[in-house]
């Protein structure tokens, strides 16, 4: 019997023809490419878990400082850390608030980077003929320890901002845990024995995670975040996902599908792009959420655990990629959806908003209100304010300002928790700002 | 059988999840295997190498990141093939949004054609443009990829009683623009 949905001398000719779209290819930069660009397209999330991790550590650092907002303006405290590339060097600054007075950190050659809850400052000292040495400052009294690494430290991003050289593995140099109780850098002996260490800020403690690797895997195979301090997750060639305790011991296997627990501990959740589940701990479901037709590309704690922040990417238009909306998503599984009006465009290769660490959203860590990039937004989805110009912001302890830096602009600045009363503070910074945090 | 296939290819369930997990040269096996096919049914549905070849890079970027929810490795080829589809008949889309002008193709790989030269080609390519890019996708799916009507209702979104009544008409069709020729 004839097949009437075959034609086989069609069939030769449209094989014949099909021929055409056949081009040499190199198989593993094909890969790559497909790694990477989804990497950059996607601001770092595949897969969901690390990059939500990552996304986790602001939130869950400031849940601690949780102090309640009142409607009455009151002038900033607490000091604004920054840091910026500035004529080959990395500098780092803290601004004091309210009297506005600058203190340079440091300017180095290498590293550079503030822990999340900017109380310390890494960075890297090299020295002719000698192993390197690792630097952690206190961001306050600049008191410094001093911690031994075996080669050179490894540069996980370009060295002079912390825009990375890929999107997925991590922002600086240094990784810290979300209190600044630990650090890891990457060090290598040689370019083929390279190796995780996860230290104690203080220098107590040093674990070397094995196995080792090559250098030229850094950006691409190995990557570990801290989504809180007693928990690491790390990913290394040949093991893929790993947990660790906080101080790198006890590596053991990830779940699939895992994402961040509430900052309580209270609610685990897990999920595709498209589909979120939100259990207890013991397992039993509280709620889940579809999105049909949608996937969303990172979450975020609110840090009272009531509420879960999903953002969603208009990817059309790749390589540049557009904030297409929010949903808030309830432990009960209610969603609001949150239209964020002139949504942000976003384009890679080089723009710091799309680095890892770098989500849209900012949580205050009264859990009141939420920043995406410039547009403030009630967690009850209402539009509040907005402030132009804004690649990176960080809350203020008490929840009652907001500092905002670039990317448009060479200063920081700080406004009221409504986008209001912008005011310049600090220097100017000879390029925009790659780090921001505020230190209560 | 699509999982003969996958593992005539060689493709082990260890290749997919160390390429899920990032490891580039396990996705550089799976592309190796695979690309060209993609290549294949997305110039019959697009007719332009470049874009066929945009697709196909851009469905591995998706393929990629929704490597870790492939249960099955012997589904593989038709999990990749649906992917390089949806994204060519995308990318189709997206060009008609922006008005870009189709780019003659002449280069259609005359060293492996029938003696039916190039201008039998030509008459096909010509036949094809007539076509939507959901019709060439079925054709594609059925004439090239090979897949039996199911699959290609799963891949595409139909019923399978759907596309054999597509198919059977689009087949008719060319039949007699190509005979008229």
């Amino acid at each position: 019997m004839t097949d009437p949905t075959y034609d086989p001398v069609l069939a030769v000719r449209l094989r014949a023809y099909a021929e055409g779209g056949v081009r040499p290819i190199d198989a593993l930069k094909t890969a790559e490419g497909a790694i990477l660009n989804r990497r950059a397209r996607e601001s770092a999330r595949p897969p969901l878990t690390l990059l939500a991790a990552a996304f986790l550590i602001v939130g869950a650092a400031v849940a601690a400082l949780v102090a309640g907002a009142s409607d009455v303006p009151k002038p900033p405290t607490g000091s604004v850390v920054f840091g910026y590339a500035d004529d080959g060097l990395r500098s780092l600054w803290r601004v004091d608030l309210p009297s506005n007075v600058s203190t340079e950190l440091v300017r180095s050659q290498r590293g550079t980077a503030v822990s999340p809850d900017g109380r310390h400052f890494a960075w890297v000292e090299t020295r002719p003929d000698e192993d390197d040495q690792v630097h952690i400052g206190d961001t306050t009294s600049l008191d410094d320890v001093t911690l031994p690494a075996a080669g050179e430290v490894w540069a996980w991003q370009h060295p002079l901002t912390t825009v990375p050289r890929c999107y997925d593995c991590p922002n600086s140099t240094f990784t810290w845990s979300p209190g600044g109780r630990w650090v890891s850098w990457a060090e290598c002996a040689g370019v083929e024995s390279c190796h995780l260490v996860v230290s104690a800020s203080d220098g107590s403690s040093r674990k070397v995670l094995q196995p080792s690797f090559f250098a030229r895997d850094v950006n691409y195979d190995v990557g570990l975040f801290w989504p809180r301090d007693d928990q690491l997750i790390v990913r290394l060639p040949g093991l893929g996902f790993q947990m660790a305790d906080g101080d790198g011991q006890n590596l053991r296997a990830m779940p699939d599908g895992l994402l961040p627990s509430s900052p309580d501990g209270r609610w685990t959740v897990a999920g595709s792009a498209s589909e979120l589940t939100i259990m207890a701990q013991d397992n039993t479901v509280k709620s889940r959420v579809t999105f049909p037709g949608e996937e969303f590309t990172g979450v975020e704690w609110a840090p009272d655990s009531s509420l879960l922040s999903l953002w969603f990417f208009d990817r059309d238009d790749a390589p540049r990629l557009r904030l297409e909306h929010l949903g808030l998503v309830g432990i009960d599984g209610r969603v609001t959806r949150v239209e964020v009006p002139g949504a942000t465009e976003l384009g890679p290769p080089r723009d710091i908003r799309l680095a890892p660490g770098n989500g849209p959203v900012r949580w205050s860590p009264d859990s009141s209100r939420l920043a995406v990039y410039g547009t403030i937004v009630g967690r009850d989805g209402r539009l509040i304010g907005a402030v132009a110009d804004v690649g990176m912001a960080a809350w203020s302890w008490d929840s009652h300002h907001l500092a905002v830096a670039g990317p448009g602009s060479s200063r920081v600045s700080v406004v009221d928790a409504d986008g209001s009363h912008r005011q310049e503070i600090g220097p100017s910074t000879a390029a925009q700002v790659d780090q921001l945090v505020w230190v209560p | 059988m699509v999982g003969e296939l996958a593992i005539e290819r060689g493709i082990a369930a260890d290749t997919l999840s160390d390429a899920a997990a990032g490891d580039a040269l396990a996705l550089a096996r799976i592309v190796e295997a695979y690309h060209d096919d993609m290549a294949r049914l997305c110039f019959v549905i697009c007719g332009d190498q470049d874009t066929a070849q945009e697709a196909v890079q851009s469905a591995w970027s998706i393929a990629w990141r929704k490597l870790g929810s492939l249960r099955d490795p012997a589904s593989l080829r038709a999990w990749l093939m649906t992917i390089a589809a949806n994204e060519v008949r995308q990318q189709l889309r997206r060009q008609k949004r922006e008005r870009v002008v189709e780019i003659e193709v002449i280069d259609i790989g005359s060293e492996r054609l029938d003696p039916a030269s190039q201008d039998g080609v030509l008459d096909l390519r010509a036949a094809l443009q007539q076509l939507t890019p959901e019709d060439r996708a079925l054709l594609a799916m059925r004439h090239v990829a090979g897949f039996a009507s199911p699959e290609i209702g799963e891949s595409l979104g139909i019923s399978a009683d759907a596309v054999r009544t597509r198919l059977s008409r689009l087949i008719a069709r060319l039949r007699s623009e190509l005979a008229d020729d």
